[in-house]
């Protein structure tokens, strides 16, 4: 298995998809014009690993007041709420689990089966350096504006930079 | 009439989400029951009068499958209405879970809209005026 520019701009699709109908999110292609314009936060980051017709690995990196805004919406809570603070590695989880499964058959076809395992929160840094380090046909990362904050997502595939990821 | 509705589900924020469909979607809830896998999702059915279960497929300890197929065994239990709720995509898979007693499937990510009409469709139309009653139970 080997991705491709077709592939990233699949992930755009399907992130752009789940993001608006369970998060309730707008999504925009990133502009320099925004990347400059954000302070720095703390970052929360989440990945799905997969194995089956091929292996490979979703994940995604967001600062933490786009998780909470995420957990609040999903949950149907004002943004405020104390409650969506406990929530937002969840959030997270679950929205990669959501583009994981959308992903997979739009890529492989829908009968080959694949086993998605549970999100797992991961290290931003970790995510970022086995994307680095990947050839362009095992690892596809799109950056996109959410609710006017970055975020980052990456697709993994047959990539032995994969268990660096998972298990750092 | 109100309807018994379990969900199970291992994410709290996708229990939540769901619960939260249902009565945006305005079905008549009696009482929504709440389970983190297929194990205590039987413990919840076997000391409750449950109308429909929503269910996902990968769970710890006891997944949707392993559920569906407890459940078909059981004299009771396989009366009640299972409607998967997951992100599952392959067509194999989900043929597996129609084979095992699955009512009906949907997507994740959904709209309320959806929701409701697959509930609508497994369980009947219900009178809109019954559908202000509602109450979560954890």
């Amino acid at each position: 298995m080997k991705l491709s520019q077709t592939h990233r701009q699949i992930l755009f699709n399907t992130v752009e998809k789940v993001l608006e109908e369970a998060a309730f999110a707008i999504v925009d292609a990133p502009d320099a014009e925004q990347d400059g314009e954000c302070a720095p936060e703390a970052e929360i980051a989440s990945a799905v690993e997969f194995s089956g017709f091929f292996a490979g690995a979703t994940a995604m990196i967001a600062p933490a007041s786009l998780a909470r805004i995420f957990a609040a919406n999903m949950m149907g809570l004002e943004e405020d709420d104390p409650e969506a603070d406990g929530k937002m590695s969840d959030a997270l989880g679950e929205l990669m689990n959501m583009v994981c499964g959308n992903l997979l058959p739009q890529i492989a076809g829908r009968r080959p089966e694949f086993e998605i395992l549970a999100p797992r929160p991961i290290r931003p840094e970790a995510c970022r350096r086995a994307a680095d380090g990947c050839p362009d046909i095992h690892a596809q990362k799109i950056r996109v504006i959410v609710e006017g904050r970055p975020a980052e997502f990456f697709l993994f595939v047959e990539s032995d930079l994969l268990r660096g990821l998972l298990n750092d | 009439m109100a309807y018994n509705i379990l969900v199970v589900d291992d994410s709290a924020i996708i229990r939540k989400m769901v619960s939260r469909t249902i009565q945006m979607a305005q079905v008549p809830v009696g009482d929504i029951f709440h389970a983190e896998n297929g194990r205590d999702a039987l413990g919840i059915l076997g000391a409750n009068w449950i109308d429909l279960v929503l269910a996902d497929i990968n769970m710890p300890v006891m997944d949707g499958m392993a559920m569906l197929e407890a459940m078909h065994n059981d004299e009771v239990m396989k009366n009640v209405p299972v409607i998967i709720v997951s992100t599952e995509g392959s067509e194999t898979k989900i043929e597996k879970l129609w084979q095992r007693g699955m009512k009906a499937f949907v997507k994740k990510p959904f709209m309320p809209e959806t929701i409701r009409e697959v509930i609508s469709g497994v369980l009947g139309e219900w009178d809109e005026t019954e559908s202000d009653t509602s109450a979560d139970s954890f």
